[in-house]
């Protein structure tokens, strides 16, 4: 994995002495909160409903087992114990005070890591698939590329006041685990007419209060000129984007307002000006970074009779090896997905505890390596399958073994109004209750991949537009309000769900769902999955169960 | 009117706070002083925002409230979020 070199050491350094003397200033009353607010939001530090929270980046979503360790200490030292993965494949404090978060940004820089970027109107981490590297369908591995973005991208002077935030996400496989779609820009690797690698770029796609799937800007974009084809995107945005409407800020309405091919003329003549730019990459210093994501040293190894003998004689570990295994492309491994979702618990949540143990498995079964995955799960991505017992069974005892990846208890859900300032509704009470009534379903009927995303307000960090089925809490005269969207995928076949109808109360959301998954097994033909079923038959058994005929 | 109470969060920690009938700012919300009239509520307000511009408080504004048998109680749930903090138990 990539490990930093002298000048991101003392950039990061550099960073965490200011952000002191900014936060001394602060509490010494020189600074105003006024002043002080968007400092400290550079520095990835908001002020929530209790505290304040701390979100630090994880680059592409990568950890080594020394950056857990980091993290756990911290939860332990500075927060209550615990910390929460978002569908950044970042991680947030909860509850942390703002006379140590100096003290935070030294233990993060030692570590290797910071909180740079993980607010404000700039480029955001960049995000990429969780099986890069790994992955058998894959092209080339999107983290250099991912890399590359970060360098260019950390304190880009002219893109550090953008008009609205900026996510980008690359995909290295055909397959889309990273959302592309929903992207301000999407990039997926292919290769070009001479076999050299390139991208098809995306543009505009994005959630919120306004949702769009982004649409095609590029066919084909060169390795070689990726920055000064993205720089001339963010130019283009940062000079014609809107700044009087934070609702209409988002590069999707500058794209949806111009129309597709009039922003790819301006952006293809901003392009020509600086293609031979500085920016041009050339093959030295992608093949520098590249090899610093060098596969690690797998042993050569068949595929493992005793991997296949162990799922014959324990049931358990057969349904998680089924759901939560992923195929490696080095033949004997497998990438195993860590569920930060048990049934009745908070997603994405994990113990400072779990966190040393998951450091120390990583270290003897996984090159010492876990990956962030914006489902809010980990990743050990370098597992031999003869390993794999051995390491469920520490997994289970740890409670980080649940059998669910893509199921229905896999929900994403977002930190809501029991901690989050712009929260309309509460989301992790419904997410546990959900995951409490709907495992047994999903024991008895073996549902397949269904995914459930909730969000407690328009903001959607929680993707519920993509979710298979999608809920948004509101306020509605003082109580919470939960609106449900069916038919929504951030894969591949990306779509945004629509609006079933009215929405459901508190104590009404959880029936609503189950209704919704009994219609559909009287329905479901040949074990398909609930998306393939709703696109085949469409909304209105669903809408009749819910609302009978209105 | 409503009854209103004020409300902030502490500068170094962040933590919710209400303010008291002396100028105090408590943990809890039973401490908090309760406004019945406008000018009373501007009154507060103001001085409440001077502590802001001091420093030690930040984000102060006022909270509506209702009062029952086991004491004050925001009426939205948000405030009461605040009030009470998360309706969830952490890992
Ligand atoms: S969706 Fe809304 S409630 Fe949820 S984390 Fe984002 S801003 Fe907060």
């Amino acid at each position: 994995m990539y490990a930093y070199d002298g000048l991101d050491e003392t950039l990061v350094r550099e960073r965490a002495t200011q952000f002191r003397g900014q936060v001394a200033r602060r509490i010494s009353g020189e600074l105003s909160e006024d002043d002080f607010k968007p400092l400290r939001l550079r520095n990835g530090l908001y002020l929530q409903l209790h505290a304040y929270m701390l979100r630090v980046a994880i680059p592409y979503g990568v950890l080594g087992s020394d950056q857990l360790r980091a993290l756990a200490r911290i939860a332990r030292r500075y927060d209550r114990g615990y910390g929460h993965f978002t569908t950044r494949q970042n991680i947030q404090f909860n509850w942390i005070r703002l006379a140590d978060t100096p003290d935070i940004l030294d233990e993060l820089a030692a570590a290797e890591m910071h909180a740079i970027q993980t607010s404000g109107n700039c480029i955001r981490n960049t995000t990429t698939d969780q099986f890069a590297g790994v992955a058998a369908d894959e092209i080339e591995d999107p983290r250099p590329w991912a890399e590359i973005i970060r360098q260019w991208s950390t304190l880009h002077p002219e893109f550090s006041f953008l008009p609205r935030k900026f996510k980008i996400a690359i995909s290295g496989s055909p397959s889309d685990r990273t959302a592309i779609a929903v992207h301000d820009i999407g990039l997926s690797m292919l290769h070009g007419p001479g076999g050299e690698t390139g991208f098809k770029v995306w543009v505009g796609g994005g959630l919120g209060r306004t949702p769009m799937l982004a649409e095609a800007l590029r066919d084909f974009l060169p390795g070689a000129d990726l920055l000064s084809y993205l720089e001339a995107i963010l130019r283009v945005f940062n000079i014609e984007g809107r700044r009087d409407n934070l609702y209409k800020s988002r590069i999707k309405i500058l794209v949806s307002t111009l129309g597709i091919d009039r922003f790819r003329d301006l952006v293809e003549a901003e392009w020509a000006q600086i293609r031979d730019s500085a920016l041009r990459l050339d093959e030295a210093e992608v093949s520098r970074i590249r090899a610093r994501f060098s596969p690690p040293a797998y042993e050569a190894t068949a595929e493992s009779g005793q991997f296949a003998g162990r799922r014959l004689e324990d049931a358990a570990f057969a349904r998680w090896s089924a759901a939560n295994l992923f195929p490696h492309k080095q033949p004997g491994y497998a990438a195993v997905t860590v569920s930060l979702k048990p049934v009745g618990g908070i997603p994405g949540d994990m113990a400072a505890d779990q966190m040393d143990a998951l450091a120390g498995l990583a270290d003897e079964y996984s090159h010492g390596e876990i990956r962030v995955t914006h489902r809010q799960n980990l990743i050990l991505a370098h597992v031999r399958q003869d390993s794999l017992y051995d390491l469920w069974r520490a997994l289970d005892s740890l409670g980080l073994a649940t059998p669910n990846l893509m199921r229905v208890t896999d929900i994403i859900a977002c930190p809501g109004l029991d901690f989050c300032g712009l929260a309309t509704a509460r989301s992790i009470p419904v997410a546990q209750r959900l995951s409490e009534r709907l495992a047994e379903i999903d024991e008895r009927h073996d549902l397949g991949e269904l995914t459930i995303n909730i969000s407690g307000c328009i903001n959607s960090c929680a993707h519920h537009h993509v979710g298979h089925i999608g809920i948004l809490g509101l306020e509605k005269a003082g109580a919470e309000s939960y609106q449900v969207t069916l038919g929504g995928s951030s894969a591949e076949d990306a779509s945004l769900g629509k609006i079933i109808g009215r929405g459901f109360g508190a104590d009404e959301i959880v029936t609503a769902i189950e209704t919704i998954i009994v219609t559909w097994l009287e329905l479901r033909q040949d074990g398909e999955r609930f998306l393939d079923s709703l696109r085949r038959i469409g909304p209105a058994p669903f809408r009749e169960a819910l609302y009978g005929r209105e | 009117m409503a009854h209103l109470v004020i409300t902030g969060n502490r500068l170094r920690d962040g933590a919710v706070v209400w303010r008291g009938a002396a100028g105090d700012w408590s943990r809890d919300i039973a401490d908090a002083s309760i406004h019945a009239t406008e000018g009373q509520l501007a009154a507060s307000l103001d001085t409440a925002r001077l502590e802001e511009a001091s420093g030690r408080i930040i984000g102060v504004y006022e909270v509506e409230v209702e009062t029952r048998d086991h004491g004050v109680v925001p009426a939205r749930l948000r405030e009461r979020v605040r009030a009470d903090g998360p309706t969830v138990s952490v890992v």
